[in-house]
């Protein structure tokens, strides 16, 4: 798996920083907003640094998206040694929503007006981005991209799964990448869910979400291609569901039916009941709508009483957008491995009429299965559920 | 498991709703061909269309109207392909950021811009809290939508879903587009609603029997790619009775469809074309899903799609092909 976020470049530095319960949200450096009284979850590495971390040239039309991608691709393809195999069959399925935004927004305007350049055009879509970590490594021969906002990435997983399911392919690399644009900064902040202070998922006095960027992908092998390479996996993606929550385009159902239902799907999927799921990495956003709506879904699927550690990351990373099912995925799996609930941030009460608290006390315990929530905009809920490799 | 074109809706440069192009079809003459309009008073109210975009009103009458020919009123499973989304919206919310220096924001364009819009909003019109995606990735948009829904079904976690493949193209981004030469082809715009389920209807179009998505400029590559598809398939070219590209005039790309057919079918082939009749968009080749569909279903070829001669023999397996600039291709086969 690789990872970039406010919390460094790399799992090893997601790991420290989520034992430490050091949060990486704090003042805008990069992004240029005239809105910078907002916390962000940046990661801090410009554009240029981003290349050399890559291992390329820098050229200033090269969209943040696809730098984040890149960046976070490759320590995935090289942790799992794909980049050493030969004969490569390996599929790309990634999840953005900005895509090249970052440099739209900045050029777009000039534009319209004359002749200057408008070479931006060709690199604003989606498609583009997730194209621009396949030309930084040529492992692949097949990509595609998903966008469903904030569950892109979760999305982008279950695909990739199902290429694997279906035989189509024996390794796959999923997960997504987004950067901060000023474009959905201004949108979030126009539906007023931001928060002016560091965001507080599932406590009462949460007012909204910190915006973050970042990428974040798993290597997903089929059993046969785990035996014939000798490889020891990190876990087993055990199951997964996506459902609609159907309800409106940007607020969650009062019974967040939709993710009641992709929380079901996946443990149905997975052969697992509810009472097996020993930690849970919720979407936890910290707007009021969603940690009710959420907790309630949560205590429907577990029960009252009978719920497992529940914590959100965002308060480490910041909302992540499309890319927080991927680093979500990532530091699920980190918990998994290193036997920890990582800790809600920020949690001071209980919310009135939910039944349970986040983890606020550091957590170390056994992990079987942890599952990760991603929803977005339009009801578009996935859950994903990750299991100790038997 | 056999997969079935259950129904299908467009919404594009022909008459809308009906398949009337089949028969009467109207080429694109200009640089830039904007969708006819439906009356959408039967399908939406006037309030809420109101606050809807063109592009999203196109996506409920396609859908209501495939869906409609079914019988089914809940799909498990609504997808869609889209290039660049509910486009107008982005735009305006842009500019308004721009020109207000990031002040006096309206969340609505924001809320109605993100590509997931439209899949999203059709689900909620439907109240329908199945399995809901988007899929944004240049011109094999819409396939990676029909990849989905193949997937799903095969592995039994759907029994039928709701595809489409939905672009608008505003007078801005034609313009934008023009600057920078994107496509040397007339500019279309795309609204395909398709029904495919596990199960055969009395209207059953045809069966979908794969699909598949292949990256690589290598034209070497792509005929393996495709020669290994038909393998999988159980299929040898000979087998194949029609191909129908994504051939658009654009002389940049078009030479890598005549390689690549020429090495899949040393024989020949019979080739229909559908992008001067629909005009190239990222989803465009929903429309050469749709017209394959139609050939298989009415059992004829119309002229006014066929690129070269008339097939030879009897037409019952169809290879539908499209290059997005030559390097992201897609593979759909379909049988009667």
């Amino acid at each position: 798996m690789g990872v970039v976020s406010a919390l460094g470049n790399g799992v090893e530095e997601h790991l420290r920083a989520l034992l430490e319960q050091r949060s990486g949200i704090g003042k805008m450096k990069y992004l240029g907003s005239v809105h910078d009284d907002l916390p962000v979850g940046e990661v801090q590495m410009s554009n240029e640094e981003l290349c050399e971390a890559i291992g390329i040239g820098y050229d200033e039309r090269y969209t943040r998206t696809a730098l984040l991608g890149a960046l976070a691709v490759r320590e995935a393809v090289r942790e799992a040694g794909l980049d050493r195999r030969h004969g490569s069959h390996i599929a790309l399925v990634s999840g953005t929503t900005v895509g090249g935004m970052d440099k739209s927004e900045a050029l777009y305007e000039e534009s319209l007006k004359g002749d200057c350049d408008t070479g931006f055009i060709k690199t604003q879509d989606c498609g583009t981005t997730t194209e621009f970590a396949i030309e930084c490594f040529p492992l692949f021969d097949m990509t595609t991209t998903i966008s469903t906002a904030c569950s892109s990435a979760a999305n982008a997983i279950m695909f990739g799964a199902n290429l694997i399911r279906t035989g189509r392919y024996d390794a796959v690399v999923v997960g997504g990448s987004e950067c901060l644009t000023k474009f959905h900064l201004n949108g979030f902040n126009s539906l007023l869910i931001l928060d002016h202070e560091q965001c507080r998922p599932f406590d009462e006095s949460r007012a909204g979400l910190n915006l973050g960027e970042g990428a974040g992908y798993l290597v997903l092998e089929s059993e046969d291609s785990v035996r014939e390479n000798g490889i020891s996996p990190l876990c087993e993606l055990k199951g997964y569901g996506n459902a609609c929550d159907a309800f409106h385009q940007t607020a969650s159902s009062s019974d967040g039916q939709g993710a009641y239902l992709s929380m079901c799907k996946a443990l149905a999927d997975s052969g697992l009941a509810p009472e097996d799921i020993d930690y849970v990495n919720a979407h936890g956003t910290g707007t009021p709508n969603n940690d009710q709506s959420e907790g309630v879904a949560l205590e429907r699927v577990f029960g009252v009483g009978k719920m497992p550690p529940v914590s959100s990351t965002k308060c480490y990373t910041g909302h992540t957008t499309s890319a927080s099912g991927g680093i979500e995925a990532v530091i699920s799996i980190l918990a998994l491995r290193n036997s920890f609930c990582p800790v809600n941030l920020n949690f001071r009460k209980r919310i009135e009429g939910l039944s349970f608290s986040p983890v606020s006390e550091p957590c170390r315990k056994e992990l079987r299965n942890v599952l990760s929530n991603s929803f977005g905009f339009g009801g578009n809920d996935s859950s994903v559920i990750f299991s100790k490799a038997e | 498991m056999s997969i079935f074109i259950n129904s299908a809706a467009q919404i594009s440069t022909q008459n809308p709703l009906d398949d009337s192009f089949f028969a009467h079809a109207v080429e694109c003459t200009q640089k830039y061909c904007r969708a006819v309009e439906a009356d959408y008073r039967q399908f939406v109210s006037p309030g809420a269309a109101r606050r809807m975009g063109p592009l999203l009103k196109r996506a409920v009458a396609t859908t209501v109207t495939a869906l409609g020919k079914t019988g089914i009123a809940n799909p498990d499973a609504i997808i869609c392909g889209t290039g660049l989304g509910c486009i107008e919206n982005t735009e305006k919310f842009l500019t308004s950021m721009i020109e207000n220096g990031e002040t006096c924001m309206q969340p609505t364009l924001f809320i109605n811009s993100t590509h997931n819009t439209i899949a999203s909003q059709v689900a909620t019109f439907l109240k329908c809290n199945g399995y809901n995606s988007t899929f944004a990735h240049l011109g094999i948009s819409f396939e990676s939508a029909l990849m989905d829904a193949v997937m799903m079904l095969e592995t039994g976690q759907i029994g039928n879903a709701l595809v489409g493949a939905h672009d608008e193209m505003t007078p801005t981004y034609f313009k934008l587009f023009e600057k920078v030469d994107y496509w040397q082809a007339p500019h279309g715009e795309c609204s395909v609603s398709f029904v495919i389920g596990n199960e055969r209807t009395p209207d059953s179009l045809c069966r979908l029997l794969d699909v598949d998505l292949f990256h690589s400029s290598d034209i070497g590559q792509v005929l393996q790619r495709a020669l290994r598809f038909l393998v999988k398939n159980g299929l040898e070219p000979s087998g194949i009775g029609l191909a129908v590209t994504g051939r658009n005039g654009d002389t940049r790309y078009d030479g890598s469809y005549d390689s690549l057919l020429a090495g899949l079918f040393p024989e020949g082939v019979a080739e229909c074309r559908y992008k001067h009749v629909f005009g190239e968009s990222f989803t465009a080749p929903a429309y050469g899903l749709l017209l394959g569909s139609l050939i298989l279903f009415n059992g004829t070829v119309p002229e006014t799609f066929l690129y070269g001669g008339k097939p030879s023999g009897g037409c019952d397996t169809i290879l539908c092909i499209n290059s997005f600039k030559s390097k992201d291709w897609s593979f759909i086969l379909l049988g009667k």
